[in-house]
């Protein structure tokens, strides 16, 4: 095999540690190939295990406020919404309260 | 039981989604961008994406993956709006005069096993043309099939296997610089 062929083949390959048996074989013999394979297989590695990063800054806020003036997001939650919060509906209990559901309208 | 709550619009739930998923949409978008302002951004349009259209959301697939290619998507639609500078299948992995000194490719007189660090590896993906970071992102770091590549970013496997294995030699060329440059800078300090 040659070498542009091993490394064509190897970019080919979606997990680097699990090539074909002909490429093992050539990376086995061929000191240039070997060390190729050893780096890709080294900064995929490294690259994956990088640490996931926290936002620079709290974008929560931002995705609330925009969220409430497209009016996807309730101040009062629906007997759905409790229910799946595992909240207890109490409108059985006592008189409803009137909703204040906010809706802001749609931004375009 | 987060997600349900979400599609009926409780906000207490959206919030337990966003702090579940904030760092790895962050990460992915500061990954395929390479700047901290434009991932900013672009996370926060992904759960604003992800919430108007959490409703939709059948479970067929994990949560978690459903909204990661929902941010991959938001990323590549940003990179395309921007003009993406493509890097053509002819580009090749000479070093540019900043890197130094060129190196025959695939020589390998060092491995870098052992020697590449955290702070390296981040600067090198940086530093990684925008094209070339997106696959290797994308597949060695996210997983991404090529096909799956090459159906979200519109180009042919061919390519994104020619743009991938570019990406990981230039990769590898530039920590070989950055071991090189380490170990003269620790030979000047002895002296």
């Amino acid at each position: 095999m040659e070498c542009n062929v091993f490394e064509i083949a190897v970019s080919e390959s979606a997990d680097l540690s699990q090539l074909r048996p002909e490429l093992l074989q050539h990376a086995q013999q061929c000191f240039r190939c070997s060390g190729l394979l050893e780096d890709f297989q080294t900064i995929a590695r490294k690259a994956r295990k990088l640490a996931s990063v926290e936002p620079a800054r709290d974008l929560w806020g931002d995705i609330r406020a925009q969220l409430e003036r497209e009016g996807l997001i309730q101040t009062e939650l629906r007997p759905a919404a409790q229910a799946a919060r595992g909240v207890r509906d109490r409108s059985a209990d006592a008189v409803p309260a009137p909703r204040l559901v906010h809706s802001a309208p749609r931004s375009r | 039981m987060a997600i349900d709550a979400a599609k009926q619009g409780d906000p207490q739930a959206f919030e337990f989604l966003y702090h579940l998923h904030k760092r790895r949409v962050y990460s992915l978008c500061l990954r395929m961008t390479g700047n901290t302002a434009e991932a900013d951004d672009l996370a926060q349009e992904a759960f604003l994406q992800l919430f108007r259209k959490i409703a939709t959301f059948r479970g067929e697939s994990a949560f978690s993956t459903w909204l990661h290619r929902l941010a991959v998507n938001v990323v590549l639609m940003h990179l395309r709006r921007k003009g993406l500078p493509e890097v053509s299948l002819e580009e090749t992995t000479e070093p540019t005069q900043e890197d130094g000194p060129r190196r025959d490719i695939g020589a390998s007189d060092q491995t870098l096993v052992g020697s590449v660090d955290r702070v390296n590896i981040e600067r090198a993906i940086e530093r990684l043309p925008p094209g070339y970071r997106t696959i290797f992102v994308l597949h060695d770091m996210e997983g991404y099939e090529h096909n799956e590549i090459a159906e979200m970013m519109g180009c042919s496997i061919g390519n994104s296997k020619s743009q991938l294995h570019k990406a990981r030699m230039k990769l590898r060329d530039l920590l070989q610089l950055a071991q090189s440059q380490g170990a003269r800078a620790q030979g000047n300090s002895q002296a």
